[in-house]
């Protein structure tokens, strides 16, 4: 029950809303010179359905059963029958029912988001004059926009497996505490096809604007542009479009069909060439730039050095002679916390040390900030690589207990090694919540651009007021013209016409 | 402070926003469109059924249609007339629209209705319908039937109710008793389907005229051999009978000699031995010839029942309806999120009616009437899918 | 253009909306004439008509009902990757779920549904025996 929890709330609540809800609302309009959003109210509304969802969730650990039984995928049989587990009654209920809620509120701002981007950007913003974090946000809000809807199909088409006893999901002849074999013509493996096509986007829908963010963040704190910001942008689209058709490699061991098996195989693959691009690119950024080191840029080589290994490790899994072998595993766990926790969690972290002083006019302090990221970086790995090894060895997810199983009981120490590792990562979380929370206060006060970058955000008064431009602001280039060679200074703003007036610029800041 | 846009498509942020919520709503439909599409292609061969076994009346459906199609034209004519500044005329179409969708809602009901009047829900225990022919269905039919009876007998009948305690007693006995012992006395599991097909279709028919005839030849064979079997087995009844009377008279006889010898005493013991087996003989030919009659009566009084005893009695008895659950499942979760859809659109035209429908509405007016068109290509995709496939 | 964003098309008379109106209406009939035809013999042909008349039938809607014959094609680079990806939704779903009984275990298939012509066809009726 608290697995199904951890990973909904962290997936759902947590990732989901500080990326798209949170910094996507914050950041977007800001960056491309807009108001506020195109819909505020629609905003609102999609604020307001997510605590429902919110109330769902937590209504449910009240239920019998202390949570929903049946794991945050929520495959039928399980999840359907009303008796398989001690969770499967109102509490799986209630999940499902939450889950919809949470879909409905995504679309809304899904919505918002692609509106607002396509019409509502300043003067001389083209398309391809907007920071890679923009760009991010609206591959992922097409994704969800896309994917979202046929999760929510699949939801309703469960909760009325559950409430009005249809049988979309459940097979020929399964009988429950022996009740006579209920008829019907449902697939459970139907589910999972839909499930997945919604939630393999998810996860690009969870890493896309982290990624966005951090080429942001490296390019300025490497003082160089953005190496292929073209390529960047392709990439995405094509990660984005990839990630509709490669759903199946959740799916391997399901007993689908082999051929179909061998098509996703291919297809997720081919997602490692754009997922390479960028990787390069970013690393390209970096080589012979002036690297500033401060959090923000840390946070940002963490994200992208985290994602290499999360990704190589994703291409191990997706053939499935590999995935026979260790699905289920701790490799599965490990690759995913690699791409979730040491990218985007990582990414996230990074993009609030950037953006802070632009929401609260003050800096947070680097110190604590470089102490914080060091011991993240160092425990996340001591938590998540020794699963990798785990997995290798057959160690299976999931389990209360696996050291009933052969051979398991050998790898205690190595478990152990790892929940101290996780304590201390937890720990660490306590000096970025005192930095956070101290220097919303007490932090010495950010003027406009504290960090000297380039992008229309920072041309805003920080914190930015109501509407949150106090100026027209009329785009005339793109957001990486760092160290160019016209100007002195080693940025030159969207906003700024002509290089010689860089000094006024300095003036009105 | 009013910033200055450049936006990239040259409409209202809104008109874009509803575009794009039409996308969602073509992967929304997609997902549901699609479900329906692979568990009916993929269902066992041959098993769908077809519009008349789950009582699918086509031109409702193609009048639907029709009620849509003009709702969608009023609605564009709505919209013509606010962009013209005819606030007046844009009014009366928007009403005319509301109207033709309430219809639309109406019409909807009257078919969900009778679906449910024939017991066609989503799935058990509330839905009747069972996939195939087999002891399951046995089973359960016996069980609904003997429920049916106890709560009709719990509640003291009106002469109405009465009459049909009767109806179900001899259905009680007559079909399924019949049907269950003719199961239990074959081992050849094809007559076991074949008998349990034949009660499955009496009550009720999936009309389709080659399985019709070739059930009806196969109750017309067993009619014949009903009577066959009741005429023998009453004959030997009889028959029996009669040679116990004479026994037990013969019996009475014996009985009466003041001083038997051994013989009589012997006599005596035989015939009372051989009274006893004819009395069980005839227990069991009495059952026999009953269940006989009953079945006699049964296939006589359900003979010609129209639309199957089901419809004819207005009982809710399960039936056998091949695929027929998943059929259920689809059809209401395709129809269903269509009409919560137009249900929908009617509120946007509620939210909209009170408003003065001029040029600086008409905006707001094309936007509804979008998603309504989108509603329309909808259901112009469900009719023939659910219909007419 | 005017504020709305609506391109000014004067030339869409109410005539031309009421022609499309009474195509709907025949297209309506075409496919109820479909479902009762000859066409329906071969139930692939008579699906494709009828699908055919539908999308027919989608495009007079989406061209003319929703403007899109009057204003520049934009809106398709909204609805046809949807279009697209529905389709492809639906197609990966084939191989698992619409060829789902070619995999079936004999268990399941002894409780699938079965077609009425099958179980009757396994057993003649007209030579019924009874026992005695
Ligand atoms: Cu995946």
């Amino acid at each position: 029950m608290l697995f199904t929890m951890h990973a909904t709330i962290m997936i759902f609540f947590v990732i989901i809303p500080i990326l798209a809800g949170g910094f996507g609302n914050y950041l977007i309009p800001l960056m491309i010179g807009a108001e506020d959003m195109a819909f505020p109210r629609l905003n609102m509304c999609s604020y307001w359905f997510m605590w429902p969802a919110f109330g769902c969730m937590i209504l449910s650990f009240f239920m019998p059963g202390h949570g929903p039984g049946a794991g945050w995928t929520s495959y039928p049989p399980l999840s359907v029958l009303l008796s398989s587990a001690p969770g499967s009654g109102n509490a799986q209920t209630l999940w499902t029912l939450g889950m919809i809620f949470i879909g409905v509120a995504s679309m809304m701002g899904s919505l918002n988001y692609m509106t607002t981007i396509i019409q509502m950007r300043a003067p001389g913003m083209h398309m391809f004059r907007m920071p890679m974090t923009v760009w991010g946000m609206f591959i992922t809000a097409i994704m969800q926009a896309f994917a979202l809807p046929v999760l929510t199909a699949a939801l309703l088409m469960q909760l009325s497996d559950r409430v009005l006893l249809t049988g979309f999901f459940l097979p020929e002849a399964i009988a429950a505490n022996n009740a006579s074999p209920a008829s019907g013509g449902g697939q459970p493996l139907l589910w999972q096809h839909l499930f997945w096509f919604y939630s393999h986007p998810a996860v690009y829908i969870m890493i896309l604007p982290a990624m966005g963010m951090v080429s942001d963040m490296l390019s300025c704190f490497s003082r160089k542009p953005l190496f292929g910001y073209r390529p960047m942008v392709y990439s995405i689209t094509a990660i984005a479009g990839l990630g509709f058709i490669v759903w199946g490699h959740h799916m391997f061991i399901s007993g689908m069909n082999q051929i179909l098996a061998v098509s996703f195989m291919v297809s997720t693959m081919l997602i490692a060439l754009p997922s390479g691009i960028k990787v390069f690119n970013w690393i390209g950024t970096m080589y012979g730039g002036r690297l500033h080191l401060t959090t923000p840029m840390l946070f940002s080589i963490g994200f992208v050095s985290m994602f290499i290994i999360g990704g190589l490790s994703g291409i191990v899994m997706a053939a499935p002679p590999v995935d026979i072998m260790i699905h289920d595993t701790y490799y599965i766990v490990a690759h995913l916390h690699y791409v979730l926790f040491g990218s985007s969690i990582l990414g996230v972290m990074g993009a609030i040390y950037f953006w802070f002083p632009k929401m609260f006019g003050r800096m947070m302090n680097d110190s604590l900030g470089k102490l914080h990221f060091l011991l993240t970086f160092v425990f996340l790995n001591g938590t998540f690589y020794p699963m990798h090894l785990l997995g290798a060895k057959g160690f299976p997810r999931r389990y209360a207990d696996p050291y009933q199983l052969e051979g398991m009981l050998e790898l205690l120490p190595m478990n152990q090694f790892m929940t101290y590792c996780a304590i201390g990562m937890g720990a660490a979380q306590l000096i970025f919540l005192v930095n956070f929370v101290g220097s919303m206060f007490v932090g010495p006060k950010a003027d406009r651009n504290p960090w000297n970058s380039n992008s229309l955000e920072w041309s805003a008064p920080s914190p930015p007021g109501h509407g949150n431009f106090d100026f027209q602001p009329i785009v005339y280039r793109g957001p990486y013209e760092y160290s160019h060679p016209d100007t002195e200074t080693d940025h030159f703003p969207q906003i700024v016409a002509e290089a010689t007036d860089m000094k006024n610029v300095e003036v009105n800041a | 402070m009013g910033l200055i846009y450049q936006p990239a498509v040259p409409v209202s942020p809104g008109k874009l926003a509803v575009w794009l919520f039409l996308s969602t709503e073509i992967m929304f439909f997609t997902a549901l469109i699609g479900t329906y599409i692979v568990l009916r292609f993929g269902a066992p061969e041959g098993s769908w059924p077809t519009t008349s076994a789950v009582r699918i009346v086509e031109w409702i459906g193609a009048l639907n249609t029709f009620v849509l199609i003009c709702s969608s034209g009023t609605i564009v004519f709505a919209f013509e007339n606010a962009r013209r500044d005819k606030p007046a005329q844009a009014k009366i179409w928007l009403l005319l629209t509301m109207l033709l969708g309430g219809a639309f809602l109406g019409i909807k009901a009257y078919e969900y209705g009778s679906k449910f009047a024939h017991g066609i829900y989503p799935r058990v225990p509330r839905s009747l319908i069972y996939d195939r022919p087999d002891i399951n269905y046995l089973s359960g039919l016996k069980q609904n039937l003997s429920q049916e009876i106890r709560d009709l007998e719990e509640t003291k009948a009106s002469p109405d109710e009465q009459q049909k305690l009767e109806t179900l007693y001899l259905l009680q006995l007559g079909m399924v008793g019949w049907t269950e012992q003719k199961v239990g006395s074959t081992d050849d599991p094809m007559m076991k389907r074949l008998a349990i097909e034949s009660l499955a279709q009496q009550i009720y028919p999936i009309s389709d005229p080659q399985t019709d005839e070739r059930i009806n030849t196969y109750v017309a064979n067993e009619a014949n051999e009903v009577q066959m079997l009741f005429g023998e087995e009453n004959a030997k009844l009889k028959e029996t009978e009669l040679t116990l009377k004479s026994t037990q008279s013969d019996i009475g006889q014996l009985s009466g000699i003041k001083e038997p010898n051994d013989e009589v005493k012997s006599t005596l013991a035989q015939k009372t031995k051989l009274a006893n087996q004819l009395t069980a003989q005839i227990t069991a030919l009495t059952k026999k010839t009953t269940l006989l009659r009953k079945r006699k009566e049964a296939l006589e009084i359900f003979k010609d029942v129209h639309g199957g005893i089901n419809e004819h009695y207005h009982l809710k008895l399960p039936m056998v309806i091949p695929s027929g659950n998943t059929w259920a499942n689809t059809y209401f979760l395709l129809t269903g999120f269509h009409a919560l859809h137009v249900f929908g659109g009617l509120v946007a035209f509620l939210v909209l009616c009170p408003k003065r429908l001029g040029a600086s509405r008409a905006g707001l007016v094309e936007n509804v009437a979008l998603y309504w068109h989108f509603v329309d290509i909808v259901w112009i995709f469900l009719f023939p899918l659910l219909y007419l496939f | 253009m005017n504020e709305t964003g609506q391109p000014t098309h004067k030339k869409n008379s109410p005539f031309i909306f009421i022609i499309v109106f009474l195509m709907l209406c025949a297209l309506t009939g075409l496919s109820f004439w479909i479902g009762r035809s000859h066409l329906m013999e071969d139930k692939f042909t008579g699906w494709s008509a009828m699908m055919a008349v539908s999308v027919a039938k989608a495009m007079l809607v989406v061209l003319f009902f929703m403007h899109l014959w009057w204003e520049r094609p934009w809106k398709y680079v909204l609805t046809l990757p949807a279009i697209i990806m529905g389709a492809l939704l639906v197609l990966l779903l084939v191989p698992d779920i619409g060829f789902r009984t070619e995999r079936y275990s004999q268990e399941r298939n002894s409780s699938a549904a079965e077609s009425r012509e099958l179980t009757l066809d396994s057993v003649n009726s007209e030579d019924v025996h009874f026992e005695r």
